[in-house]
């Protein structure tokens, strides 16, 4: 099993549109997964549900008042089950900040979960959920959107995966890829990607998602663009996104079994 | 007398319940199914329109009340063992609406129609449609096999997959 966690400490780069419409796309390839709304805005499981922040949430499981597989749902996408947030989680900071062991609550309660994938969706801070997020993972996304200014604040993410790696003690925890969105035929986008090829070498992905308005309205739809426009230029996106996740994520695990042979 | 009590009743439509309720030696009261009925197109209502919802919270308010008294089960267990918060503050905090979906009748994951036929009726069930967007509809129409022949595949007209529900629900559920 692998668990990816959907991370960029910037806001507006297409985590919960990855979120939703990678766990399609797995879904798709013929995988189990769970999606795990962390964001307290809770768009992923408005995009999977049409629920508005439904009680009880994620947020009762971190806090210790619900066990995780008694809010599990059966989302609008085949194959996908969802662990839905509620606007709560916008106090959890402060909330968990007392608490021992606050980094591991979610690690904890996915213990026995059995998915083939579990994908966290997380908020734009790099606060104690998102902390949860990564030590609950196996692997971490960024999403990178094709615009200006938008490769400024990776280098905190970075040291932050760094700092938990070695202060918690989460040897196999890496960024499995950066990959492009809000892709644009323009000198912006083109000069940007070439940023990034070069301060990602070798972990960034071939996949670039298109700036697709489909996108959109799938979101408004209540499904994946995979379901609502597959043809469209994001559901294409998102579909070759799916596979080479896979690929990656499977070799990631090959070696990680190696490791602890 | 009766006239008279009927007149006032049609011209004050919202003292339905109370007559009916004064009436019930008479018995006129509703029955049980009657009352459910009610109180849940009630928070359809109330649901579907935030306005009349701040309008009823507001005339249903008790003076001086603690600033917990949300009626929420998760927050209120949640935050037994907390200060109470000055009003103000507590007015800014986020308190979550106990919603499991577009009515409370639609529980968790994805809906089930013939359960909601059974318990609102056809007209509650196209309400409930009416309010559900195209992932929930597609997702209803597959999980509970109603377009066997895949009449529908790929189309994204909601209002193909709300008939389709509807005349599904017709027959018994299968398996």
């Amino acid at each position: 099993m692998s668990a990816i966690c959907i991370a960029n400490n910037k806001g507006g780069v297409g985590k919960t549109t990855t979120a939703v419409n990678l766990a399609a796309g797995l879904a798709r390839l013929n995988q189990r997964v769970l999606v795990v709304d962390l964001d307290g805005q809770a768009n992923a499981t408005y995009a999977l549900t049409g629920r508005v922040h439904p009680v009880p949430s994620i947020y009762d499981v971190l806090v210790g008042t619900r066990k995780l597989d008694t809010i599990i749902w059966q989302t609008n996408e085949e194959n996908v089950w969802i662990v839905p947030a509620d606007g709560r989680l916008q106090q959890a900071d402060v909330e968990m900040a007392a608490r021992p062991g606050r980094e591991f609550r979610l690690a904890r309660a996915l213990a026995g979960v059995d998915y083939d994938y579990i994908i966290i969706d997380t908020p734009p801070s790099l606060g104690v959920l998102t902390q949860n997020a990564l030590a609950a993972s196996t692997d971490v996304l960024v999403p990178i959107a094709l615009t200006e200014f938008s490769v400024i604040g990776m280098d905190k993410l970075e040291a932050t995966i760094e700092d938990l790696r070695d202060g918690l003690n989460l040897p196999d925890l890496e960024i499995l890829g950066v990959f492009a969105t809000f892709y644009e035929d323009t000198t912006t986008s083109r000069e940007t990607w070439g940023l990034l090829e070069k301060k990602f070498e070798g972990r960034l992905l071939e996949t670039r998602i298109p700036k697709n308005l489909d996108l959109e309205k799938a979101h408004r739809a209540n499904e994946s663009v995979l379901s609502f426009a597959p043809n469209s230029s994001g559901g294409q996106g998102y579909t070759h996104l799916a596979r080479e996740v896979k690929k990656l994520a499977s070799a990631h695990a090959r070696g990680h079994e190696r490791r602890h042979a | 007398m009766a006239g008279r009590k009927s007149r006032k009743a049609a011209e004050q439509p919202h003292l339905v319940t109370a007559q009916a309720d004064s009436s019930s030696e008479s018995g006129d009261m509703l029955t049980p199914d009657e009352l459910a009925r009610a109180l849940r197109a009630m928070a359809s209502e109330l649901e579907r329109d935030p306005a009349l919802a701040r309008r009823v919270a507001g005339a249903m308010r008790i003076p001086n009340a603690g600033a917990d008294r949300s009626g929420d089960v998760a927050t209120a267990d949640v935050a037994t063992d907390r200060p109470v918060a000055p009003t103000r503050s507590s007015g800014r905090a986020f308190k979550p609406r106990l919603v499991t979906g577009a009515a409370p009748a639609l529980g968790t994951g994805v809906p089930d129609p013939f359960a909601l036929r059974e318990q609102l009726g056809e007209d509650g069930l196209r309400a409930v449609l009416a309010d559900l967007r195209l992932g929930t509809l597609r997702a209803i129409v597959r999980e509970h096999q109603l377009d066997p022949a895949r009449q529908l595949a790929g189309q994204n007209d909601d209002a193909k997959f709300r008939a389709l529900i509807l005349k599904a629900t017709k027959r018994p559920k299968r398996g």
